[in-house]
């Protein structure tokens, strides 16, 4: 099937005027117009604008990993930065500084999560990416995993439910400049990755082939990685802890896309933010009155939904 | 002829203890068909790797027109040198015509469009390897002589100076397996392209390759013509098997088993053979 570009790009236009008319309560595009509706129309655009981002991080970084880990269960969060980001934000709040500055979560979970990847990457030597990756990743975010949990376990109350919201994904933005910030951050990575999309193809083929064709597996995979990692990073500071959102995208996206890496990875920023918002539309409006966090809303919808791929796959 | 792959005073092994190859000097001139052979684990392929810079010597150098192959870069090397690895019938999620396009990526940087030239670059390998028609197949689609071909095709469009194939023929049938040497020395004489391949079907390479380099346990048993080397005492040394080598009717040597080491009864006392014996 070939994509077309110009219907992913009026999809997620559809999705974003949805989700910023959706919500508790529906406000049509006229009324959002209104002086007395501003700060309602403010809140949903941020919120819109981190979905989008975050989506987007998030897929381009599961294809990424994909293709050079060669596994099509690798996604970002196999690659440890959960525990590690995880461990930063919870850092964040018991010292303190969460209450402080809006930006203290998001820094701590960034840094977490870069300092987990280069544990992650530490032993594997000469380009040997694949298993051992995601061995190490397995190992590193369940030790991560484990001294989160004992700090959570520390945690008062107020502390521990602001770190649960932030585990199961919140898309709440925080305020504009952090999200300048990452809405330069994540396009500028994304447009790396779609640059070094043929390099990227040729990894995928695995380290001997792709580097008979004169691409380093070791410095060129590494870079590939760091890269995918750093839009991980970014989508975690953002909005916490979002799951399948890198695991399926990348998959349903391919088949649209064919496995070209350029157009795969374009193609994923476009498919990753729309998911993502209309994901969160989901989570403001299925309970009344009550906000579902928006990483089971993901769980819940494309879990269902790829295995549905993988039956019909193998039907056909 | 001048060499265009030297390795001097060669030295490796995956273990510090344990070296493989020690102070090895072969030449591969310019414009020759030359084969590696020798047993499971001798070295072949590891000196394949080692002849395209996949693996580090540890002691001496591979030269590439006098030029150590660990000093050019990635993309200057990939120019020169084309590699097919051993095959593992993998299943690559693209079409056909998109890999083999893969095999343009050393010339052209990685934000550059493909030109026209790399396009007849691609259709001109793809025919070279019977695969005309088979350009909008799926890889996975293809059987694993085929999906060995497309590599190859990949291989050939890269234009390089140097061919690196390992076991190029194992999944090839009978016919493929002749064209693919008809077509090596084709372009050898059209390109004055250098091959150097790792196989296990000797009286192929003897019958086809300029020269043979016969490996036992990384040691160099014999290196030279067919002839002075596919003969009955070295092969016996080589492979401790009882093999005779004798001419064929075009005189190109045939390899013949000596009927004892099929005896049955020999070959119930070896435990290779004991599931056959049941």
């Amino acid at each position: 099937m070939i994509i077309k570009w110009p219907l992913l790009v009026l999809t997620a236009l559809a999705a974003s005027l949805l989700a910023l008319c959706g919500g508790a309560e529906w406000i049509s595009p006229a009324e959002l117009a209104a002086p007395e509706n501003q700060l309602i129309f403010h809140l949903r655009l941020m919120r819109l604008t981190t979905a989008f981002l975050v989506g987007a991080a998030l897929a381009v970084s599961g294809a990424a990993c994909q293709a050079v880990l060669r596994n099509d269960l690798a996604e970002p969060y196999l690659l440890g930065i959960s525990g590690g980001a995880g461990i930063g934000a919870a850092l964040a709040i018991l010292s303190g500084l969460a209450a402080v500055s809006a930006w203290a979560m998001p820094i701590g979970a960034f840094i977490g999560a870069m300092a987990s990847l280069l544990a992650v990457l530490l032993p594997v030597r000469h380009g040997d990416y694949g298993n051992r990756v995601l061995l190490s990743g397995v190992i590193i975010g369940s030790l991560c995993g484990s001294f989160l949990m004992l700090l959570v376990h520390t945690m008062g109350d107020r502390e521990l439910a602001g770190i649960v919201w932030w585990m199961l994904g919140d898309l709440q933005g925080r305020d504009w400049p952090l999200l300048t910030t990452a809405g330069l951050l994540i396009p500028v990575a994304a447009a790396v990755l779609i640059l070094l999309g043929r390099a990227v193809n040729a990894l995928s083929l695995g380290g001997d082939l792709a580097y008979g064709f004169g691409i380093s597996p070791a410095r060129c995979g590494r870079l590939v990685l760091m890269l995918a990692a750093l839009l991980g990073a970014a989508a975690v500071s953002l909005a916490g802890l979002i799951g399948f959102a890198g695991l399926i995208v990348p998959h349903i996206t391919r088949r649209f896309t064919g496995a070209d890496h350029r157009r795969l990875f374009t193609a994923c920023f476009c498919t990753g933010g729309t998911f993502l918002i209309l994901c969160d539309l989901l989570a403001r409006t299925l309970m009344p009155e009550q906000e579902i966090p928006v990483g089971i809303v993901t769980a819940f919808v494309g879990g269902p939904f790829f295995l549905w791929l993988l039956y019909r796959k193998n039907g056909a | 002829m001048q060499p265009l792959l030297q390795f001097s005073h060669l030295a490796f092994g995956y273990r510090k203890n344990r070296p493989l190859f020690h102070d090895l000097n072969w030449v591969v001139p310019r414009g020759s068909i030359s084969a590696i052979i020798g047993t499971n684990g001798s070295g072949k392929s590891t000196l394949l790797r080692l002849a395209c810079g996949m693996l580090q010597p540890s002691g001496g150098r591979v030269l590439l027109d006098g030029t150590d192959i660990a000093r050019l870069p990635d993309r200057v090397r990939a120019r020169r040198i084309a590699v097919l690895p051993q095959l593992t019938c993998r299943d690559l999620p693209y079409r056909v015509r998109e890999l083999v396009m893969l095999g343009r990526l050393p010339h052209r940087s990685l934000w550059q469009r493909f030109t026209d030239a790399d396009s007849a670059a691609v259709t001109a390998a793809l025919a070279d390897l019977d695969l005309a028609d088979r350009g909008e197949d799926f890889f996975p689609s293809l059987s694993c002589g085929e999906k060995q071909r497309v590599l190859l095709a990949a291989a050939l469009a890269q234009e390089p100076a140097l061919l690196l194939l390992d076991e190029p023929t194992s999944a090839l049938d009978l016919c493929h397996k002749l064209r693919l040497m008809a077509l090596l020395h084709r372009l050898r004489r059209q390109r004055d392209l250098t091959v150097l391949l790792v196989s296990h079907d000797l009286e192929l390479m003897a019958r086809t390759a300029d020269s043979l380099l016969l490996l036992k346990d990384g040691r160099i048993l014999a290196a030279g013509k067919p002839e002075t080397v596919v003969t009955t005492p070295l092969l016996r040394q080589a492979f401790d098997s009882p093999v005779s080598v004798l001419p064929g009717p075009d005189g190109a040597p045939v390899l013949i088993p000596d009927a004892e080491s099929i005896d049955t009864e020999q070959a119930g006392k070896n435990t290779y053979f004991s599931g056959l014996k049941k």
